[in-house]
């Protein structure tokens, strides 16, 4: 077994760009894209807050069920893709919530990435105890 | 501070591992290979054109809501996790692409379906899918 110790890793050709060899060591992927590049799980009911995050900036709560998210270091472009799941509502009735943008209000930029819990009840929005999201994509 | 400058990374026991101090504590290590996402996406439901995407040739429209990904590089198996979300399917309702049953995860390809709650298939602006799991 050989051990590297290095602070950082940049491409050598292209600064962000770097090949590393897949699981069946027939093809390769690429380190930067692989790479989850925000992810962050808060509260999202009456304790709301970030709980842990990578490049998160920030959370904000609007209202019930509809939170923003930022960047630190922003994405390159709007087209990044994401992941989510969040708890369902509790009480007598248990709801399962889903994680969505509003097509008529979306704000998807390049730092910022405002949600809505919806869930099967129909019209409406809810509070989940937990929020979780994952980014993947170019940063800038 | 120390940069490393390559183009490449492979493993020295075995090319395709090479694990990477990570934890909070400074001990715990993880794998670089097992933890890359292998293919993301970000495409239109309606015309399925690829908006910005990793490891993915292309992303086909087979009807309202039905739509294939197929990947570059394979996958080495048909047991990857495989994570999406959407825009809305408009009226309050929630709507998530998910795979049509198993038998459509290939290891060159996912094809799924995208539902609002009300059960019913919906184009929406924007799907995100992001894979995870063994490349071939």
């Amino acid at each position: 077994m050989a051990t590297l110790k290095t602070n950082t890793l940049t491409g050598t050709s292209t600064a962000g760009s770097i090949a590393v060899t897949g699981e069946g060591n027939s093809t390769t992927t690429n380190l930067q894209q692989g790479l989850a590049k925000s992810w962050v799980y808060f509260k999202g009911n009456d304790t709301f807050g970030i709980q842990d995050s990578f490049n998160t900036a920030s959370a904000t709560d609007h209202s019930t069920g509809n939170y923003t998210t930022t960047r630190t270091n922003a994405f390159a472009n709007d087209d990044y893709a994401t992941a989510g799941i969040c708890s369902s509502t509790g009480g007598g009735n248990i709801h399962y919530n889903f994680i969505v943008e509003n097509q008529d209000d979306r704000v998807r930029t390049t730092t910022a990435l405002r949600i809505y819990l919806l869930n099967a009840l129909g019209p409406g929005t809810y509070d989940a105890i937990d929020v979780s999201l994952q980014f993947c994509g170019d940063l800038a | 501070m120390s940069t490393l400058r390559t183009n490449a990374l492979e493993g020295v026991d075995a090319k395709n591992s090479i694990t990477i101090v990570a934890g909070a504590g400074n001990i715990t290590t993880t794998n670089v290979q097992e933890g890359l996402a292998k293919a993301w996406s970000n495409y239109a439901g309606s015309g399925t054109s690829l908006r910005d995407s990793f490891n993915h040739t292309s992303a086909t429209d087979n009807g309202t809501a039905d739509y294939t990904l197929t990947l570059t590089n394979n996958m080495g198996n048909v047991n990857y996790s495989y994570t999406s979300s959407s825009t809305d399917g408009g009226g309050g309702r929630s709507a998530t692409f998910s795979p049509k049953d198993f038998d459509n995860y290939t290891t060159s390809s996912m094809r799924g379906v995208n539902n609002d709650t009300g059960n019913t298939t919906e184009d929406t602006e924007c799907v995100s899918s992001t894979f995870n799991g063994d490349l071939a």
